[in-house]
């Protein structure tokens, strides 16, 4: 893992602080690893923070698997607090620990206000949830714990990465979402990157947005009728139906966005997320607009 | 292998309309609760949305029954406050002679039949002793706002109360406009007040219906009058559908569309009061039905055009099919809404049930008379009257309602049974209001099977 | 007409639920006859439509019934977790 110093002018300020994981997603971009390496980020992510910028809007805490440190997740959040007091603390999740209704109470009271948790749902259907997770009970954990970041009045981010597995129970997911989880502050529909394990899984999970878009564009619109906030993220404009553009986020990190040669001739590139440059593989059909 | 949880289902435009206990509701081919059933059904999507959707669950326990049980609980949350909505009777004196009166009012200038001060000290204090943090206080008549100098004292008197109690209160004036002083509006616009009122539709329809040729003009000018000054979105209007305006779907609409307002709440006449002397309420009953879905499907070709005018009665029942929030309306509830929801205090110094229990009252039965104002909290709302009410309010355990695939989206009413049928636990079968209900309910089901690409945007739009 | 209904199949509360919409507009005899039951109504106009219809009926209400069998111990969980209240005082109803 790179590490960079915190930038203020970047949209992507995260602290990686370790790389192990309790789920194995088929498509992770950052494959886990089993080496105790909590305590080598740790000495090296404090120094991160405490020479960031003041002004840093947003900070990020991600893996692996942040829970994985237990208490430990909270010092790192003390710490933010004392010396980024107004930063939001954006933690990348896959909630299961958040089943334990006092580590959550814990992390509220570290934490505070401006605190956001991401937290993947791969399906609404339990087998397939767990299938993409790589672990046994990982759809009750991850549902239990949002229930309980949202009796904490914790943000929720609910980010949905599509796949050939789950794309096309988009707009069923949607629904499960409004009904089941309607608590959620937004939800995160998001392209696959090219990397990691969705290499080595490519011939049964990788899918071309060209292949999702009716599913994307169901499940967007019915969220935002429904009235809960939605976020595409990862997927080129020239991808997605023209009704949903406006859901579409400039969510690729500045240092690693690429974009074609085409891209130059288009017109809505200033308002593209572009391609992962670290992506092994461009969607197809990239086109200017 | 899996098994099943609680679920009921029914059959409509050809399809297997399958609801469980949350009122989620799941549109399946024919032939599909036999498969679900005899747990022959494939490992297919449709397996997959049962399972989602809590219809069937894989294991020994379901792994989202925590889910489950906390969601029942917010489908039946209108319970956990307990009385919320408190109606005031203020008088049945009335300046208007309306051919389907259902609160048998009487000429304005009829003595005895208006709330003495004395009452409505008692009623107030009954009020405060119900738990709710919200209170809901509508006066009503007769006319209500020909006792200005008591809507005037009620108002003073529940501010001075809850000075110590902090309760959220918001006042409603149910007023046919006839005779808006300035000095009411005033009272209004201090108090925040809102106005609910009526229009039965074109001017030639409303005047008939009222017994005057100049009512429309008057309630027009006055609605517009109490906008300029409360506020154009607190003034509402309710329809009510007569015998004569049940031909007239397309005519009422636009007329409350050109009035400006943005939603109707289309409502059949009750059997009270004087229009219970219409000899034929199954026919009235039928033709009504027509009327709403006419209705219903004029306002969303409206709403395609690009007019937002919205249903009431439909937002009520789609917010139950497609949301997991519940409504407050008291007439489509289980337990149903007497006394859980409301309490009538009436301005001949007793507490009543529901607004239709005092109207019973007007033809002499007191069956749902919970006490007087002056009585003990618990005697009115833990009494015998309310006992007796408790053992058949819930829809789940009286018969042909518990077996029925849409009571969680319907509701109970003993009071209308026993005005109608002569029991409080009346008989299905021949129940006009079970007919009107399981014909509207399945109408717009219908509508989402036959066209929900066009019609669900819209009626996601009115539950925003 | 008669219809026979074999009671091995159908119970009780399957025909009681199917009669109970059919009380309103006819008049309707049940005798038990053994392992059948059967069912006499008076002044149908169109018997074929009404026998159709009449199983079709009846066996919904056996899949509900069925249905209510094999949940009625998962719903009484569920019913008490999402309603129990330990501040709550019953108040008894019976008489």
């Amino acid at each position: 893992m790179i590490h960079r110093a915190l930038n203020i002018e970047s949209n992507d300020n995260s602290l990686f602080v370790t790389a192990q994981c309790n789920n194995k997603c088929v498509m992770c971009c950052q494959p886990p690893t089993q080496c105790d390496d909590i305590e080598k980020y740790f000495i090296q992510n404090i120094e991160l923070i405490k020479s960031a910028p003041k002004g840093l809007k947003n900070i990020g805490i991600t893996g692996g698997e942040p829970t994985l440190l237990g208490d430990k997740l909270f010092e790192y959040i003390r710490i933010i607090r004392e010396y980024l007091p107004d930063t939001s603390i954006h933690i990348l999740s896959n909630g299961r620990i958040f089943k334990d209704a006092d580590y959550t109470h814990k992390l509220k009271d570290a934490g505070g206000e401006k605190l956001f948790v991401g937290v993947p749902l791969h399906s609404d259907f339990i087998n397939d949830h767990n299938h993409i997770a790589g672990a046994e009970s990982a759809y009750e954990e991850t549902i239990t714990g949002l229930y309980n970041l949202a009796s904490e009045e914790i943000c929720i981010e609910l980010r949905i990465v599509i796949n050939a597995l789950n794309y096309s129970r988009l707009p069923q997911m949607a629904k499960f979402i409004f009904k089941n989880l309607t608590f959620v502050s937004w939800v995160a529909l998001m392209g696959m990157e090219h990397i990691g394990y969705a290499i080595k899984n490519q011939s049964t999970i990788w899918i071309e947005p060209e292949q999702y878009s009716t599913q994307l564009s169901d499940a967007t619109l019915y969220l935002s009728q429904v009235g809960i906030p939605v976020s595409i993220y990862n997927v080129p404009l020239c991808l997605l139906d023209k009704r949903i553009h406006k859901y579409a986020c400039q969510s690729i990190s500045d240092w690693k966005t690429l974009y074609l040669d085409e891209c130059d001739k288009c017109s809505v590139r200033s308002d593209c997320c572009g391609l992962f440059a670290t992506s092994h593989r461009i969607f197809k059909g990239i086109k200017a607009l | 292998m899996y098994n099943l949880l609680p679920f009921n289902f029914t059959r409509l435009s050809n399809s297997e309309v399958l609801v469980n206990e949350l009122g989620d509701m799941i549109i399946a081919p024919n032939g599909t609760v036999d498969a679900v059933v005899n747990h022959s059904l494939p490992s297919n999507d449709l397996y997959k949305t049962l399972v989602a959707n809590h219809f069937i669950y894989e294991g020994i326990v379901p792994p989202l029954i925590d889910v489950y049980a906390l969601r029942l609980r917010t489908k039946k949350c209108f319970l956990d406050d307990f009385t919320s909505l408190h109606i005031f009777v203020l008088t049945l004196r009335c300046n208007q002679n309306c051919v389907y009166c259902q609160a048998s009012s009487q000429n304005e200038d009829s003595a005895n039949c208006s709330m003495s001060k004395e009452t409505m000290d008692a009623s107030i204090k009954l009020m405060f002793q119900s738990p709710s943090k919200k209170l809901t206080v509508e006066f009503q008549g007769g006319e209500p706002s020909l006792m200005l100098d008591l809507i005037h004292y009620a108002i003073t008197e529940i501010e001075k109360v809850n000075e110590t109690e902090k309760r959220t209160v918001t006042y409603v004036l149910c007023t046919n406009c006839f005779n808006l002083t300035d000095g009411l509006l005033e009272l209004c616009q201090k108090h925040n007040v809102l106005i609910s009122t009526s229009v039965d539709g074109p001017e030639w329809l409303h005047n008939k219906n009222r017994g005057r040729t100049d009512s429309y003009q008057r309630v027009v000018a006055n609605i517009n009058k109490a906008r300029a000054v409360l506020g154009f979105d607190r003034v509402s209007a309710l329809q009510t559908t007569s015998e004569l305006g049940v031909n007239y779907p397309l005519e009422t609409i636009d007329e409350y569309v050109n009035l400006g307002f943005h939603s109707i709440f289309i409502r059949a006449l009750n059997p009270y009061g004087l229009a219970s002397q219409n000899n034929d309420w199954k026919q009235y009953t039928e033709r009504f039905i027509e009327f709403y879905k006419k209705a219903l499907d004029y306002i969303v070709e409206k709403n395609k055009q690009g007019v937002f005018f919205v249903e009431e009665f439909a937002v009520i029942v789609l917010r139950k099919i497609l949301t997991p929030f519940t409504t407050g309306f008291v007439d489509l509830q289980s337990p149903a809404g007497i006394i859980n929801s409301v309490l009538v205090y009436n301005y001949d110094g007793y507490v009543y049930a529901s607004d239709e229990s005092r109207m019973l009252a007007e033809a002499k039965d007191y069956t749902f008379r919970l006490g007087k104002a002056t009585d003990d909290y618990e005697k009115i709302v833990c009494g015998d009257t309310a006992k007796q009410c408790a053992k058949v309010w819930a829809n789940e355990c009286i018969a042909g309602c518990s077996d029925c695939a849409l009571k969680t989206y319907c509701g109970a009413d003993p009071v209308r049974n026993y005005s109608t049928q002569g029991d409080m636990y009346g008989y299905r079968p021949t129940s006009l209001l079970c007919k009107k209900n399981k014909a509207i309910i399945e109408y717009i089901i219908s509508m989402i099977i036959d066209r929900g690409d066009e019609v669900l945007p819209i009626f996601r739009s009115w539950l925003l | 007409m008669i219809i026979k209904v074999d009671r091995t199949i159908y119970s009780d509360s399957c025909i009681s639920k199917c009669i109970y919409w059919l009380s309103a507009k006819y008049a309707i005899q049940r005798i038990s006859a053994g392992d059948f039951e059967e069912i006499s109504i008076a002044n149908i106009e169109d018997e074929n439509a009404f026998e159709k219809d009449f199983w079709i009926t009846l066996n919904d209400f056996k899949l509900r019934s069925i249905i209510q069998e094999e949940t009625k111990d998962i719903k009484t969980i569920l019913y008490a977790k999402a309603f129990f209240n330990n501040d709550i005082e019953e108040t008894d109803l019976t008489d």
